[in-house]
């Protein structure tokens, strides 16, 4: 039973639904599975072939971005007759046969099927949106219900099966151990941490010219950092127009690409193989000069999120009546066909903020969604989807500035400015003061606020 | 089949018939006063600036005006290569010349330079400002030959405007009639002519017609000498709409109306006037609402830019009454014209070869309303959404230095640019280090060039480099290749 969030009133819940999937026990006893088949759970039980009980599960750790979940059953009695399956420590050759398990649509019982590994590739993990990992495509058929289930070779887990291509025909996708792996040495302090990234955006460096501009030294190859993000990893370490030529001593192509098995991949790879904090050695061209550096990697952090978030409620704060929330790609879903007819100004920043530094010293981006109408405020009109710039001319840098900003200001008023907007709002401080309670109470809202991150 | 033919002959006989029944009641004899116009149009695509889409004829009317001269629409003129005049219900075509075309008001004079055209018809006279007493009618020649009368009834009247500036004062009017309604007059029981058909609205049963307010402005303002065109009256506004706690913050009455004031962009009349936070109370005498309409003595409560529309030329002076801090004051302004020199992103460039030129293969232009519009009917939501942004914000927030937005729409693929293919609608930011003021600006900045490389950077970080010398003999090759006529054409 899972339970999302709703957007547009970030005070309420939308319904349960209930999904299924499949998972795999691990030596240890744990259940490996996909995140989004327990994302946002509220009620987890799971079942085994030939026993009707129902064994209710928690989750021990979940991570989004790599779509992988590790559960636990209480009860003993789970275990009875269980076999357990071990992690393969290799990635599946290219034509090599693999066998998927699972419980897809079309039936109740357990389905097999074969099929050979097709390609291997670094494409985007669907259910956060927010990464791009090696994935494994198999021909094997993986239906809704898959999702989660070990694909098998020699006896050993190659793969978890986790997502497919609707527009195709017999396209689906497993995550290879590698990445299972990361996930289960990311847990075992306790803490899920996730994939670091450098935090930079790069461009090829296929030109001549533009080599020889820079001083590349003959032989040698790299990408170019068109922008670093502010607070990333790379943030004081690389700068804008370095070039960056290796990874922990293995050369970038002018195209991004490393040596990979028998071809080759993005080097993204080589970061998404560390954990948080670990460190990274890269080689640089700057300035014509080869200099070397070191850092620690990690998560940046990204102003407006271009993934979804899950197990969290959306952060909001309600004043007189006003619905403050951050920007999210989940906000801009609001729209129907979002990516072309959301607020034109919301979609700028969405798409450009990290390019075009827009706003720098923002936090986050705290959009008004909507009033919630009171006598307080009947006089505000058409403010909708607008970015706050002030509220009572201190700049809101995050939903947290708003609290603060709102006071008795001059003449007794609060007035809230936003970005490409023609005219500010105004509340009277003793009226909204007043009609706080009356507004929550009237629209049965039990918090006002929810800021946690 | 033949029966079905007849009985459509014979009710098409019908129809016919009874919407010529309204002429009955009017005294008028319009057909002298009416023609029927061709036109042949080709439009520049602004996404391959060099050439042009397919030609277009269309049919269109003119009311004939004193001075022996044709009033008609404006848009239907644009990037026109032939015109064509037939009168009297008389296929002959006569050519047709333009003598002047405004867009922002969309109103155009045509005149038949060939002798004697003009004999056989009069002029029409045009009414009073003021709402439509009585029964109206428009009049066409449908096809060159075959005169139609079709009975309208006035709707309401309002001010058309644009982002930038007021354009006409209109009238919404039903009718009957299918089909292309454009440049029509329209008439009042008495005959006399008080608007110009210029657009269906949502699709059959109600046209937009010009009102003689703004074809009195736009005679008179061509007819005392120069043509100057309507006044800009572009503030970005927001009305008081009652917003009592806004107007206490102003130091504005409770009970005062009016308009707030946020920004008003270097092209507008009153850029060196207004004030952000100003609150207009009174334009040219005319008091304003909370809902930024006037008084207007012939149609009642309208939008306060046709003041602009209708009552004034450019030059004129005038006087607005604001509250300014609390105080009540008055500032006035001398109009300025609507003028596409004045802004960063021009709105249209009909009739004008789209300037570009190519570097190394990469295509640069300025950003123009119509580079925007080529991307299709849904512009605004196909088009980048840096450069709908720009579109949207730059003519209120410009960023100093810059005169124009160049882009670089796209990239003709050749060795001397590899690495460089798949950037598109891209904002140029600077050459060498040097903030690009427009596209005649980099043109010089690269053209000038003596070093070994040139060093072109975008917005948002993205940067290429190329050989000036490589990149000039590429260029050779890629017009060849590309079949592009001219390395550059500069406005």
């Amino acid at each position: 039973m899972a339970q999302s969030p709703n957007f547009y009133r970030p005070w309420e819940m939308e319904g349960y639904e209930t999904y299924s999937g499949t998972g795999a026990v691990l030596e240890d006893g744990t259940i490996i599975t996909n995140a989004h088949v327990v994302a946002d759970s509220r009620y987890l039980t799971v079942l085994k072939e030939n026993d009707p009980k129902r064994y209710e599960a928690e989750i021990l750790y979940i991570g989004h971005e790599c779509d992988l979940a590790l559960l636990k059953v209480r009860d003993e009695d789970f275990y009875q007759n269980i076999s357990y399956l071990q992690l393969s420590d290799i990635i599946p050759d290219l034509n090599s046969v693999v066998t998927t398990y699972g419980y897809p649509m079309g039936g109740e019982r357990i389905s097999i099927t074969k099929g050979v590994v097709s390609r291997i590739e670094i494409d985007t993990y669907v259910h956060q949106w927010k990464s791009a990992f090696l994935q494994v495509q198999t021909d094997a058929a993986i239906n809704p219900g898959n999702s989660g289930g070990p694909v098998i070779q020699d006896g050993k887990i190659v793969g978890i099966a986790f997502q497919g291509l609707s527009s195709g025909e017999n396209i689906g996708y497993m995550i290879p151990t590698v990445v299972i792996r990361h996930f289960l040495d990311d847990v075992k302090d306790g803490v899920f941490d996730g994939f670091p990234d450098l935090g930079i955006i790069w461009s090829n460096l296929e030109n001549e010219d533009f080599c020889r501009y820079i001083g590349m030294p003959e032989g040698r190859e790299g990408v170019y950092i068109t922008s670093v993000l502010p607070g990333g990893s790379a943030d004081g370490f690389l700068k804008k127009r370095d070039a960056i030529i290796s990874v922990d001593g293995i050369e970038i192509a002018a195209d991004g690409s490393i040596p990979f098995e028998q071809g080759r991949i993005l080097f993204s790879y080589l970061i998404d193989a560390k954990q948080c904090n670990e460190k990274l050695t890269l080689e640089i061209l700057r300035d014509k000069k080869l200099v070397t550096v070191s850092f620690p990697v990690e998560q940046s952090p990204i102003r407006i999120p271009n993934y979804y978030t899950y197990d969290k409620k959306p952060r909001y704060l309600i004043y007189g009546g006003i619905v403050f929330q951050k920007l999210s790609l989940e906000y801009l879903e609001l729209w129907d066909e979002w990516w072309k007819k959301a607020d034109s100004l919301l979609l700028y920043y969405f798409g450009y903020h990290i390019n075009d530094a827009v706003k720098p010293e923002r936090e986050e981006f705290v959009v008004v969604n909507d009033v919630l109408p009171d006598q307080s405020n009947m006089y505000i009109t058409d403010i909708t989807d607008r970015v706050v710039d002030t509220i009572n001319g201190i700049p809101i840098l995050k939903l947290e500035d708003i609290p603060g900003a709102i006071k008795k200001g001059e003449k007794g008023f609060i007035v809230i400015t936003f970005d490409d907007f023609p005219r500010p709002i105004v509340l009277k401080y003793d009226e909204s003061e007043e009609a706080q309670e009356r507004i929550l109470r009237k629209y049965g809202i039990v918090k006002d606020r929810e800021l946690n991150r | 089949m033949m029966l079905s033919k007849r009985i459509k002959t014979i009710l098409l006989c019908v129809i016919v018939l009874s919407l010529n029944l309204p002429g009955l009641w009017a005294d008028g004899d319009y057909g002298n006063s009416v023609v029927a116009i061709r036109i042949t149009i080709q439009q520049w695509d602004h996404h391959n600036p060099w050439q042009k889409y397919s030609p277009d004829t269309s049919s269109v009317s003119g009311i004939v005006i004193d001075g022996d001269r044709i009033l008609t629409e404006a848009y239907p003129l644009t990037d026109h290569q032939l015109i064509q005049v037939m009168k009297n219900g008389d296929t002959r075509k006569y050519a047709g010349r333009v003598e002047l075309k405004d867009y922002n008001a969309n109103l155009a004079v045509i005149t038949v330079p060939e002798e004697g055209f003009f004999e056989n018809l009069n002029p029409v006279t045009f009414n009073k400002p003021g709402i439509p007493e009585g029964k109206t009618e428009t009049a066409l020649w449908e096809g060159g030959a075959d005169f139609k009368i079709y009975e309208t009834e006035y709707i309401k009247t309002y001010v058309k405007t644009y982002k930038y500036s007021a354009l006409s004062i209109c009238h919404r009017m039903s009718t009957e009639q299918s089909g292309s309604a454009r440049g029509q007059p329209v008439f009042d029981e008495q005959g006399h002519c008080f608007g110009l058909v210029t657009n269906k609205l949502n699709g059959n049963g109600a046209v937009e017609v010009i009102s003689v307010d703004t074809i009195h402005r736009f005679l008179k303002d061509l007819d005392d000498g120069t043509y100057e065109g309507v006044p800009s009256f572009w503030i970005e506004n927001s009305p008081l709409r009652g917003d009592v706690h806004l107007k206490n913050y102003l130091g504005v009455a409770a009970d005062q109306k009016g308009i707030y004031v946020s920004r008003v962009p270097a092209s507008s009349s009153f850029s060196d006037t207004l004030l952000h936070n100003d609150v207009i109370i009174e334009i040219d005498n005319y008091v304003i609402d909370d809902s930024g309409n006037y008084d207007d003595p012939s149609y009642g409560k309208l939008y306060f830019p046709g003041i602009a529309a209708s009552k004034h030329q450019v030059g004129d002076e005038i006087t607005l009454k604001i509250i300014r801090e609390g105080k009540e004051t008055e500032v006035s302004s001398v109009c300025r014209p609507v003028n596409n020199d004045k802004f960063y992103i021009p709105p249209r460039e009909n009739d004008i070869k789209p300037g570009y030129f190519l570097f190394g293969g990469m295509l640069f232009q300025e950003l123009t309303r119509d580079y925007l519009t080529a991307f299709g009917r849904n512009w605004r939501q196909d088009a980048d959404t840096r450069i709908l942004y720009l579109y949207d914000t730059f003519e209120v927030y410009p960023e100093p230095g810059r005169r124009r937005i160049v882009i670089l729409n796209k990239v003709f693929p050749h060795s001397v640019n590899i690495g460089y293919h798949r950037l598109k609608n891209e904002v140029l930011d600077t050459v060498d280090g040097i903030k690009v003021r427009d596209l005649a600006h980099a043109w010089e900045l690269l053209k000038s060039t003596e070093e070994e490389f040139v060093r072109i950077a975008f917005s948002g970080g993205a940067e290429i480099i190329l050989s000036p010398a490589a990149a000039s003999a590429a260029d050779k090759e890629i017009l060849q290749n590309y079949g592009i006529p001219a390395l550059s054409e500069m406005q």
